[in-house]
C-alpha cells in the first residue's frame, strides 16, 4: 500500500509526467496510477528560456521528453495591497528573479514545482530551481524515478488492493 | 679634501705608519673626537696611547670571519707622504692602492716604514705631498693573507697649505709624477687630449721588439677619446670647448709608469693630457692591428680640473661600457661574486681583476665599464653586471661593518681553468654550481672527489661537462680584448635552458615549504569565510584534514644531488646532503642495487602532505635568491606536521658521484640457507632501538620446513645449474615416502640469478596447481618466528623487505637441517644481519605462469597515474602455500566492518575503563579518505612531537574505518588522502581499529589529488562513523516504517521542503565561527515518498539551514547588518549575517505557521529573548534563511527515531495539519551527495531487488 503522494514532489520522469492522467474537475487534478499527484520534481537540461515581465518559461528535457515549466516573476503585483517598500524587498521574490538567472540554456536543472494545466497541456509551476553541476545526478535521478516507482508510487493504491 | 682639526679637540696624538703596522686588529683613529659625557680623553696618562695598540696586538685576531673595526679612543693624527704604488708591490696593492708611509729621515738608512692606501676624495695634488690624515681606518696585514696592511683614508688634508692658492688656476694641472726632460726626443713627441674612458687590469705587455724579446713588462692600457683637431698635435690645449673628443686612442703605461694605475682609475671620466708618448703598431690578431701610443720615462701627465662632462657611452652592451654604484650586500665565493643592494650581482671572476682591498660588506663602491645582463634562470631572474678587462672599482664609502677582506685565491685547479673558459651566463651559474656542490658535499665527501684536482675532473666538474657538453675555449690576448672588445654573444640564452639549480636540500625543504605554505595560505584567503566555516566532521566533531601537492619536477627546475641512505631514526631511505635529508621514495628498488655515491634525479615528484591549518605568513623569504644560494642558507622549520618526500623510479637515479670503493661482496659460495617467509616489519623505533653497536632495525619472519639443495658442482650458487626445493620432512626419510613424491618444475630468480629446478613435495598436487598439503598441522608446529635484525650495514635489505615475501637466509653450516637452531645461525631467537649478502629475496615461477608472491621488486609504492607502475601487484589466486597461511592476512575495510557487527550487538564496552584494550592484530587495506590529528580530541602528542596520535580515515567502496593512535611522523609519510595503504598489526577491537606501537603502515599507491576545494572543505564524511560504533546504515525511504519501529538510524536522500522551526542562540563556545548555535531546527524534508518532520540542532542544523554558505542576501540587508564596516560588497555568509543579529537579541526564536509544503515564509512567529521587537532586515533575514534552506539540492541525513527529550519541549507548538501526523526522526548527521557513489549503490539495489 503505498502512501498518500499529493503532498510531495515525486521524482518523475518527464515521459510518465506528461503522461498522468488529467482529472477534468473544477481544477484539474493529475492521478497516477489512480493516485493523486499534484507537485513533481525533476532533473534535465534547459532546451528553451523565454524571460517575460512576469514569469520566465523554459522547457526541461530529460531525455524521455520536454517539460514546459514556468517561474513566475509577478510577486510585486500578487503583493499589491503590502507598501511598495515591502514588496520590493520580498525575499520570495528576490529568490525568484535568482533562480530565474540560473536557468540558461544548455544548464543542467533540478526543478521542483506544482503539477498544473495550462492550454490544455501539463506544465510545471516551478517552486524552486537548483543547479546541478554533477552530470552524473542525472544518471542518479533516473535510478531514484525507478526505485521509487517500484517501491512506492506504483504500489497498488490503498482504495484498490490488489490491483496492479 | 678636508680641514685641520680644530685645537679645542685636544692635542691628537701623532701616529707613524710604523705605529699601524703595529696594530693587529681592525681600528679606527680620528685626529678629532667627541665624548659628550664620557671622562676627557687628556686626562689619560701620556704611556696610555702607546699601550692601547699594544694591548690590541695581544688580542686574538681571527683570519677569517668578522671581526669589528676597534675604534682608538683618542684623538690621533697621522701623517705621511702620499705616492703611487711601489712597482714590487703586489698585484693587488699596485692596481688599486697608493702608497702611505712615513717622510724618509734624511738620516735613516732602511726604507721608510708604508702601507697601502686607499683615499675618499682623493686629488692628484696630494701626489708626491705629505699629508694629514683626519679618519681614518686600518686593516692589517693578517687580515690580508700576508699582504700588507690597507689604510683608509676617510677624512685627509694636506700637511701645508699651498702657498699660494692660486686665484686662477691654469686649465690643465700637471699631475706631480716626476719631472719630465726638458728636451724631449722626438720619439717620444706624441702626446693624446682626451677623456679617460677605462683602464685595463694590469698584465705582462709583450715585447715585439727584438732586443727586449725575453723581458716581458707589466702594463696597462687606456683608453682615451681624443680630439683629432690639429691644434692638439702642436700644442698643449688651453680650453675645453673647441674640442670633440671622438677619436678613440689606445695609450699603453708600461715600466715605471705602470703603478699609475690608481691614478689613472681615478682620472676614468676625466679629461686629461697626456704627452711624452711614443708611437707603436701593435698586432693584437692576425688581422686586426692598433697604433698604440706607449708610455716612456719622458711621460707626463695633466688633468683639467674644470672639465664636466660626460663620458659618451658605446651603445652597444657587449662594447661593456656603463656604470653601477650602489651598496655591497654580500660577498661570496672569496670575492668573485659580489652582491650589491641585495638585486644585483658583480661577477668578479677574471684572474687580472683584483678587487680593491676595502671591497667588503657595506662599503659603497662605484663599478666602470661593465657588461649588463638579465640572466633568466628557470628559478630566478637577476641581473648580472660582468666585469671584464676594462672594468674599473672604485670605493665611494668604506665599511666599518665587516673587515673581512676577500682575497682571489690564486691557484688555478683543473675546474677553474674550465670555469674561465665558459661564456658569461654559463660562468655565472657555474659558480652557482660550485656553491652548491661545496654546501652539500663539503663534509660526506672529500675536496678532491667534490672539486678536483690540478689534473682530475671532481664531481662538479664532471657533472657540468655533462650538463654543457662544452669544452675549453683558447683564451684571447689581453690587448685584443681590450682594444677590439667584444664581451658578447647573442647565441647564450638557449644554453641556460640546461642550467638547472642543483639545489641544497636545505633550500629545497624550504622551497618545499613556503610552496606548501602559499597554496594553503590561497585556500584561506579566497573564499575565506567559507572556508573557515566548512569542516570536516568525525564523531561530529570538525577537523582539519590533510591534503596533499605532488608537484613534478619539470615545474621545480631543480635538480637534487645527494647520497642516498637508510634513515635510523625512521627506517626510511632518504636523499642527504650536508644541508639537510628528505625522505625519498623509490618504487623499484632493485634487490642488487648498491647505493653508494652520489646520484642526480633530474625526473622526480615533490609531494608535500600535510594538515591545511591556517599557516600564519610566516618567514616567507626566498631560498633560491644568488644569497641564499651563495651562503650557507639557515632553514628554520616554519610547518609542522608538513611530510615533504619525493618519489623517483630508480632508472632515473644517475650515478654522478665518486665510484663505489668497496666491491659489493656476494658470497657466491654459500652451499645452504634457509627458507623464510617475511610476517612483519617492526618501524624504526629510535626510543628503543638504538644501542652501543649503533642502529637497528627489526622485522619478523617465519622459519619454513623447506631445504633448499642447488645442484651443480659443489652444490654452491656460484656453480648452481638447477634447484631442488625439499620439505624437510623429505629429509631421511623412508625410500617409500619418497615414491610419493610430487615434483613441480618451476624456476627460481634470487638477485641476478635465475635457475630450473623441482619444488617436491610429499603428496600429490591439484590441477591448477595448488598444492594440497596435508602435513599443515606438523608444518605449524614446525615453523617458527625469528626476528632479524638490521645492522647500519644491511639498511638496504630492511628497505627491500616486503610482508609475506619469501627470502633464502644464508646460513654458515653446510649441515641441511632445517632447525635453525641447530645451524647456529639463531642467538637469542634473532638472526643478526651485519652485511649486505645474508638475505635473498626470491620469486618462484611455474611454467604455466603461476608465480608465487616474493620478488623483492614487488614495490608497495607508485604514483598511481603517472608514473608507471613497474611491478604489478596482483593477488595470485593460484600462489603455492608452502605454510599455512599466517595471522598476516590482509583484509578490507569492509570485512573489517563485518568482523566487527556482530560484536557492536554483544553489547557497548566502556573503553575508559582501566581495563586493558584487547582484541586481534589483523591487517587492513584500504584507500585512506582523509587523516587528522586526534590531538583536540583527547589525543596528544608524544616524546618532541615525534609521535602524534591521529585518526586516519580509511575506505573501500562501501565502507569507512576509522584508525587512530599515536604514529611516529615518519611512518605516515605517503599516507595522505588517496593513499592505498596496508596497515600490518592494528589492534582490532569492539569497536575500532587501534593503531599500535609495532603497526607497520605500507603504503601501496598514492594518489595526487592536488589542493582542491573539495578534498578540504567539503565535509564529505563517512556514512559509518557515527558515534564510536562504525555500522552501516542502509539507504531508507520516509514511507518505509522502519526506522519508527526498529529505533535504529537510517539514511535518507532528501531535501529541505520547509523550515517549521528554529531556536537561534549566541554560541558561548569562543572562536567558533560563525558565533551561532542553532539549539533547536524543525525542518520538513521530502525525499520523493513522503514528507517527514525532522529535528536537528548544531552542526546539522547549520548544514541544513546552509549557515556556512556566502549568502546571496541584497545589499540592504547585508549593509543594515553590518553596519560601520564599509562592506556593501562584502560577501558574508549567513551564519555571520545571523551573529549580528545575536548580538543585539540573544536568543530568537521562529516559528512557521505556514502549512507545508508549501513555501511560505510569510507567516513567521518571530520573538526575541530580550523582548526587542525584531527590525524589518531582521525580519526579512530570517525569511531569507528559511527560502534559502529550501532552495538547495538534495542532501544525505541520517536520523532515527526522536527522542522526547531532545526536543526540550519545543515542539510543544506545532503546526496541525499535515505535521501532526508525521512521524518525527531526529537528525543525527548530514552529508552531501556523491551522485556517482549513490548511483552505483542504488543501482546495485535495483539489480538485486
Amino acid at each position: 500500500m503505498g502512501p498518500p503522494l499529493h503532498l510531495v514532489h515525486i521524482k518523475i520522469l518527464a515521459a510518465d509526467l506528461l503522461s498522468l492522467t488529467v482529472l477534468q474537475t473544477s481544477r484539474p487534478s493529475f492521478l497516477r496510477r489512480g493516485r493523486t499527484v499534484t507537485r513533481a520534481e525533476l532533473v534535465g537540461i534547459v532546451v528553451s528560456r523565454d524571460r517575460r515581465e512576469k514569469f520566465l518559461r523554459f522547457l526541461i528535457d530529460d531525455g524521455t521528453g520536454c517539460v514546459p515549466c514556468v517561474l513566475w516573476l509577478n510577486h510585486q503585483y500578487l503583493n499589491a495591497n503590502v507598501s511598495s517598500e515591502l514588496s520590493a524587498s520580498d525575499p520570495n521574490a528576490e529568490m525568484a528573479l535568482k533562480m530565474s538567472e540560473e536557468v540558461c540554456l544548455g544548464t543542467l536543472l533540478r526543478v521542483r514545482g506544482k503539477i498544473v494545466m495550462y492550454r490544455g497541456a501539463i506544465q510545471i509551476a516551478v517552486r524552486d530551481v537548483v543547479l546541478e553541476k554533477d552530470p552524473n545526478v542525472e544518471v542518479l535521478h533516473w535510478l531514484q524515478c525507478v526505485r521509487l516507482a517500484k517501491e512506492c508510487y506504483d504500489l497498488p493504491p490503498p482504495s484498490a488492493p490488489g490491483a496492479t | 679634501m678636508g680641514t685641520p682639526p680644530p685645537e679645542s679637540a685636544g692635542t691628537p696624538r701623532r701616529l707613524t705608519v710604523a705605529d699601524l703596522l703595529r696594530l693587529r686588529r681592525p681600528t679606527t683613529g680620528a685626529s678629532s673626537l667627541h665624548f659628550p659625557s664620557a671622562p676627557a680623553p687628556t686626562s689619560r696618562s701620556p704611556s696610555r696611547p702607546r699601550k692601547k695598540p699594544k694591548h690590541a696586538a695581544t688580542a686574538p685576531a681571527s683570519t677569517s670571519g668578522t671581526a669589528p673595526f676597534a675604534p682608538i679612543s683618542y684623538p690621533v693624527l697621522l701623517s705621511g707622504t702620499l705616492s703611487h704604488p711601489s712597482a714590487a708591490a703586489p698585484p693587488g696593492c699596485r692596481d688599486n692602492c697608493f702608497s702611505f708611509s712615513d717622510p724618509t729621515p734624511s738620516t735613516s738608512v732602511s726604507p721608510a716604514a708604508s702601507v697601502c692606501c686607499c683615499l675618499l676624495d682623493f686629488d692628484p695634488t696630494a701626489l708626491g705631498r705629505e699629508i694629514r690624515v683626519l679618519a681614518w681606518n686600518y686593516l692589517p696585514s693578517i687580515r690580508l693573507h700576508g699582504a700588507a696592511g690597507v689604510l683608509e683614508v676617510v677624512r685627509w688634508c694636506l700637511a701645508e697649505e699651498e702657498p699660494a692658492p692660486a686665484p686662477e688656476r691654469s686649465f690643465l694641472e700637471i699631475i706631480p709624477l716626476h719631472c719630465p726632460a726638458q728636451n724631449p726626443v722626438l720619439a717620444t713627441r706624441g702626446c693624446v687630449f682626451g677623456v679617460v674612458r677605462s683602464v685595463s687590469v694590469a698584465f705582462s705587455v709583450p715585447q715585439a721588439n727584438a732586443e727586449k724579446k725575453s723581458v716581458s713588462s707589466v702594463g696597462f692600457l687606456a683608453e682615451i677619446l681624443c680630439c683629432g683637431c690639429r691644434r692638439c698635435k702642436l700644442s698643449p690645449p688651453e680650453a675645453v670647448q673647441d674640442h670633440k673628443f671622438e677619436a678613440v686612442k689606445f695609450v699603453c703605461f708600461v715600466d715605471s709608469v705602470c703603478t699609475w694605475r690608481p691614478l689613472m682609475v681615478w682620472l676614468v671620466g676625466r679629461l686629461v693630457y697626456v704627452s711624452g708618448l711614443m708611437k707603436k703598431m701593435a698586432s693584437v690578431a692576425e688581422k686586426d692591428s692598433h697604433i698604440m701610443l706607449v708610455s716612456s720615462s719622458n711621460t707626463a701627465m695633466a688633468w683639467c680640473r674644470s672639465y664636466r662632462g660626460n663620458v659618451p657611452l658605446d651603445g652597444s652592451p657587449e662594447k661593456c661600457s656603463g656604470a653601477y654604484a650602489g651598496v655591497i650586500t654580500g660577498i661570496y665565493l672569496q670575492g668573485q661574486v659580489v652582491e650589491l643592494d641585495d638585486t644585483v650581482c658583480l661577477l668578479i671572476d677574471d684572474l687580472l681583476l683584483l678587487p680593491p682591498h676595502s671591497l667588503r660588506v657595506g662599503a659603497v663602491i662605484s663599478v666602470k665599464n661593465f657588461r649588463a645582463m638579465r640572466l633568466n634562470f628557470s628559478w630566478m631572474a637577476t641581473v648580472l653586471l660582468s666585469t671584464c678587462s676594462k672594468t674599473c672599482i672604485t670605493v665611494n664609502s668604506f665599511s666599518l661593518l665587516d673587515s673581512k677582506s676577500h682575497v682571489k685565491s690564486q691557484s688555478k685547479s683543473f675546474l677553474g681553468k674550465f670555469v674561465d673558459s665558459l661564456e658569461m651566463p654559463v660562468r655565472f651559474w657555474m659558480l652557482l654550481l660550485i656553491s652548491c656542490f661545496n654546501q652539500k658535499f663539503t663534509k660526506l665527501f672529500s675536496d678532491k672527489e667534490i672539486i678536483g684536482s690540478e689534473n682530475k675532473q671532481g664531481v662538479i666538474h664532471a657533472y657540468a661537462t655533462k650538463t654543457l657538453s662544452l669544452k675549453c675555449q683558447p683564451q684571447r690576448s689581453l690587448i685584443m680584448k681590450f682594444c677590439s672588445h667584444n664581451c658578447g654573444s647573442s647565441s647564450l640564452d638557449s644554453k641556460l635552458e640546461a642550467c638547472k639549480l642543483v639545489i641544497p636540500f636545505c633550500n629545497f625543504i624550504w622551497k618545499g615549504e613556503s610552496l606548501w605554505i602559499s597554496s594553503v595560505l590561497k585556500f584561506w584567503n579566497v573564499p575565506k569565510e567559507v572556508c573557515k566555516s566548512q569542516p570536516l566532521l568525525c564523531k561530529g566533531f570538525p577537523y582539519t584534514g590533510f591534503a596533499k601537492r605532488i608537484i613534478s619536477s619539470e615545474e621545480l627546475d631543480y635538480v637534487l644531488v645527494g647520497s642516498i641512505e637508510t634513515s635510523p631514526l625512521s627506517g626510511r631511505l632518504q636523499l642527504v646532503d650536508s644541508t639537510g635529508r628528505i625522505d625519498v621514495v623509490i618504487p623499484d628498488l632493485p634487490s642488487n642495487g648498491s647505493l653508494y655515491g652520489i646520484y642526480e634525479i633530474s625526473n622526480y615528484k615533490l609531494a608535500l602532505e600535510g594538515p591545511v591549518a591556517y599557516l600564519d605568513h610566516c618567514n616567507v623569504s626566498d631560498s633560491l635568491s644568488c644569497k641564499a644560494i651563495f651562503q650557507k642558507f639557515s632553514y628554520k622549520k616554519r610547518v609542522h606536521q608538513l611530510s615533504i618526500y619525493v618519489i623517483v623510479c630508480w632508472r632515473e637515479l644517475n650515478h654522478i658521484g665518486p665510484s663505489l670503493h668497496i666491491p659489493l661482496q656476494i658470497n657466491y659460495r654459500a652451499k645452504s640457507f634457509h627458507l623464510v617467509k617475511l610476517s612483519h616489519i617492526f618501524p624504526a623505533n629510535n626510543a628503543e632501538h638504538q644501542n652501543m653497536s649503533g642502529p637497528i632495525l627489526y622485522a619478523e619472519a617465519v622459519i619454513l620446513p623447506h631445504v633448499f639443495q642447488f645442484i651443480g658442482q659443489g652444490e654452491c650458487i656460484e656453480h648452481a645449474e638447477a634447484f631442488r626445493m625439499l620439505h624437510s620432512h623429505l629429509l631421511g626419510s623412508s625410500e617409500a615416502s619418497v615414491s610419493k613424491l610430487c615434483d613441480i618444475p618451476c624456476s627460481l630468480s634470487f638477485g641476478s640469478t635465475n635457475l630450473c629446478g623441482t619444488l617436491v613435495f610429499s603428496n600429490s598436487c591439484g590441477s591448477d596447481g595448488t598444492v594440497l598439503n596435508e602435513l599443515i598441522v606438523c608444518e605449524r608446529e614446525h615453523t617458527s618466528r625469528i626476528l632479524l635484525e638490521f645492522k647500519e650495514a644491511s639498511f638496504m635489505k630492511y628497505q627491500l623487505m616486503r610482508i609475506n615475501g619469501y627470502y633464502l637466509l644464508q646460513c654458515p653450516s653446510a649441515n641441511l637441517t632445517c632447525t635453525i637452531e641447530g645451524c647456529g645461525c639463531l642467538e637469542g631467537g634473532k638472526v643478526s644481519l651485519d652485511s649486505q649478502d645474508k638475505i635473498w629475496s626470491i620469486a618462484i615461477t611455474f611454467y604455466d605462469n603461476k608465480s608465487t608472491k616474493g620478488t623483492i621488486g614487488h614495490q608497495s609504492v607508485g604514483v598511481a597515474s603517472q608514473m608507471e607502475e613497474p611491478f604489478s601487484r596482483e593477488v595470485n589466486r593460484d600462489e603455492l602455500k608452502l605454510v599455512q597461511s599466517s595471522s598476516i592476512e590482509v583484509i578490507s575495510v569492509s570485512s573489517c566492518i563485518d568482523i566487527m557487527k556482530p560484536k557492536e550487538a554483544s553489547g557497548f564496552i566502556n573503553l575508559k575503563t582501566e581495563e586493558l584494550v584487547q582484541g586481534n592484530l589483523i591487517s587492513v587495506h584500504g584507500k585512506v579518505k582523509n587523516v587528522h590529528s586526534h590531538v583536540g580530541m583527547g589525543g596528544r602528542c608524544m616524546i618532541g612531537d615525534e609521535k602524534c596520535s591521529l585518526c586516519i580515515h580509511v575506505s573501500d567502496s562501501n565502507h569507512t574505518v576509522r584508525l587512530h593512535g599515536y604514529v611516529s611522523k615518519h611512518s605516515i609519510v605517503g599516507v595522505g588522502p588517496g593513499a592505498a595503504v596496508t596497515f600490518h598489526r592494528v589492534l582490532l577491537t569492539q569497536h575500532e581499529l587501534l593503531l599500535t606501537p609495532v603497526t607497520y603502515i605500507e603504503v601501496t599507491s598514492i594518489s595526487h589529488p592536488d589542493l582542491t576545494e573539495e578534498s578540504v572543505i567539503s565535509p564529505l564524511n563517512s556514512n559509518c562513523l557515527k558515534g564510536c560504533s562504525p555500522s552501516t546504515v542502509s539507504p531508507c525511504l520516509f514511507f518505509h516504517q522502519k526506522p519508527f519501529i526498529e529505533n535504529r538510524p537510517m539514511q535518507f536522500h532528501c531535501r529541505v521542503a520547509t523550515v517549521l522551526k528554529l531556536v537561534l542562540d549566541k554560541s558561548t563556545s569562543h572562536g567558533k565561527i560563525p558565533n551561532v548555535k542553532v539549539r533547536l531546527a524543525g525542518f520538513i524534508l521530502d525525499d520523493g515518498s513522503s514528507l517527514c518532520c525532522c529535528w536537528a540542532d548544531d552542526a546539522r542544523a547549520e548544514l541544513l539551514l546552509r549557515l556556512q554558505e556566502l549568502a546571496h542576501l541584497d545589499a540592504s540587508v547585508s549593509l543594515k547588518l553590518s553596519k560601520g564596516e564599509n562592506s556593501t560588497k562584502l560577501q558574508h555568509t549567513i551564519g555571520c549575517c545571523l551573529e549580528k543579529m545575536l548580538k543585539r537579541h540573544t536568543c530568537v526564536t521562529v516559528k512557521n505557521c505556514g502549512i507545508p509544503p508549501d513555501l511560505s515564509c510569510q507567516e513567521l512567529d518571530t520573538s526575541s529573548d530580550l523582548h526587542k521587537v525584531l527590525s524589518r532586515f531582521e525580519d526579512k533575514l530570517l525569511k531569507f534563511i528559511i527560502l534559502n534552506a529550501c532552495w538547495k539540492g538534495t542532501l544525505n541525513v541520517i536520523a532515527s527515531a526522536v527522542n522526547p527529550e531532545d526536543l526540550n519541549g519545543f515542539n510543544k507548538e506545532l503546526p496541525d495539519f499535515p505535521v501532526r501526523n508525521m512521524n518525527m526522526l531526529w537528525i543525527k548527521e548530514v552529508f552531501p551527495v556523491d551522485p556517482l557513489e549513490e548511483a552505483r549503490k542504488l543501482y546495485g539495489i535495483l539489480e538485486n531487488s
